[in-house]
């Protein structure tokens, strides 16, 4: 085998490699939400939204004003889908794909309510959201950390 | 105007005014006048009309004799018909010309390459809003950086919703 193929092949396995390393190093963060207009949740256990997701919602076309962190999970993309429970109704398992892109199933009250593929680089935020009881609504977000 | 007289007659009678008649014909049509009414009214017609005409009609000569110039038009005709015959010159031109649209095509398809090419989802393009199902719609801000769906999943079964007992669900 003559030395340029040689080189392409090492350099393709370099490029490989890396991208494998690279996609086993995904990391996001889940969070369950409950968007309301009231600046005071009933729930004591609520606490406000962090200061960039509250940024990042408030510049979305949503009638809320006020958002309030329900639940919080982190999650570690493998090879493997990752499903994580937020509520006793709702869970979100997501599948990390080539080219920054993750696969997310949302499930509510046991059952697929939606599921699709969406661009996730770094420091960008899918929310996901629904109406609720009461004029308010359940917001999930999954945040690409690494 | 003579009606009723049949066109055949019309036409000879035209024609014997002008003289171009052969003599034979020209004989009995003069026969006809002299005896036919209608005939002869109409040839009286035709040549009143004719006199009117005259004064008016320009007369209009050619530099050319009359065989050079009915030659020119039998060229021209003859040239019009024959197939035409490129010369190498003429072809490079059209095979040229013919290679215009392809390149124009392929112009275009390059521009968009390098348009899709230096397309960045993440830049700040603005936003975007699209509705891939009746059940959810997506609202996308490239610059923030952050995408929504909004599902219209019953509000009854929120996900995350406080009651007023403040139970989560």
């Amino acid at each position: 085998m003559k030395l340029p193929t040689l080189c392409c092949i090492a350099a393709l396995l370099l490029v490989s490699g890396l991208t494998a390393v690279r996609a086993a190093e995904m990391r996001l963060e889940a969070q369950l939400i409950w968007a309301s207009n009231t600046a005071q949740s009933p729930n004591p256990k609520h606490k406000p939204v962090d200061a960039e997701v509250r940024r990042k919602l408030a510049g979305l076309p949503l009638k809320w004003t006020h958002f309030f962190e329900e639940n919080r999970k982190p999650i570690r993309l493998t090879a493997a889908p990752q499903k994580v429970e937020l509520s006793d109704k709702s869970a979100v398992e997501v599948r990390q794909l080539p080219a920054d892109k993750v696969q997310v199933t949302l499930f509510g009250n046991g059952k697929e309510i939606w599921k699709g593929v969406q661009p996730l680089p770094k420091n960008e935020i899918l929310v996901l959201g629904g109406n609720a009881p009461a004029d308010s609504a359940w917001l999930v977000t999954l945040k690409r950390i690494e | 105007m003579i009606f009723g007289m049949n066109e055949e007659l019309h036409i000879k009678l035209q024609a014997f005014l002008d003289g171009e008649l052969p003599e034979a014909e020209a004989r009995e049509v003069g026969s006809l006048i002299a005896s036919d009414a209608d005939a002869a009214a109409l040839h009286r017609e035709l040549k009143q009309t004719r006199a009117a005409l005259a004064g008016f009609e320009k007369r209009i000569t050619v530099p050319e004799t009359r065989e050079f110039y009915w030659s020119k038009i039998a060229r021209e005709i003859a040239r019009e018909a024959a197939p035409r015959v490129a010369d190498p010159q003429h072809s490079v031109f059209s095979f040229w010309r013919r290679l215009f649209p392809v390149a124009g095509v392929v112009a275009a398809l390059l521009a968009a390459l390098v348009v899709i090419n230096r397309y960045d989802p993440r830049s700040p393009v603005g936003i975007e809003v699209a509705q891939a199902d009746s059940d959810a719609f997506t609202y996308r801000d490239y610059e923030a950086g952050t995408t929504l769906v909004w599902l219209s999943y019953p509000a009854e079964n929120g996900l995350a919703q406080e009651n007023t007992a403040g139970k989560i669900n």
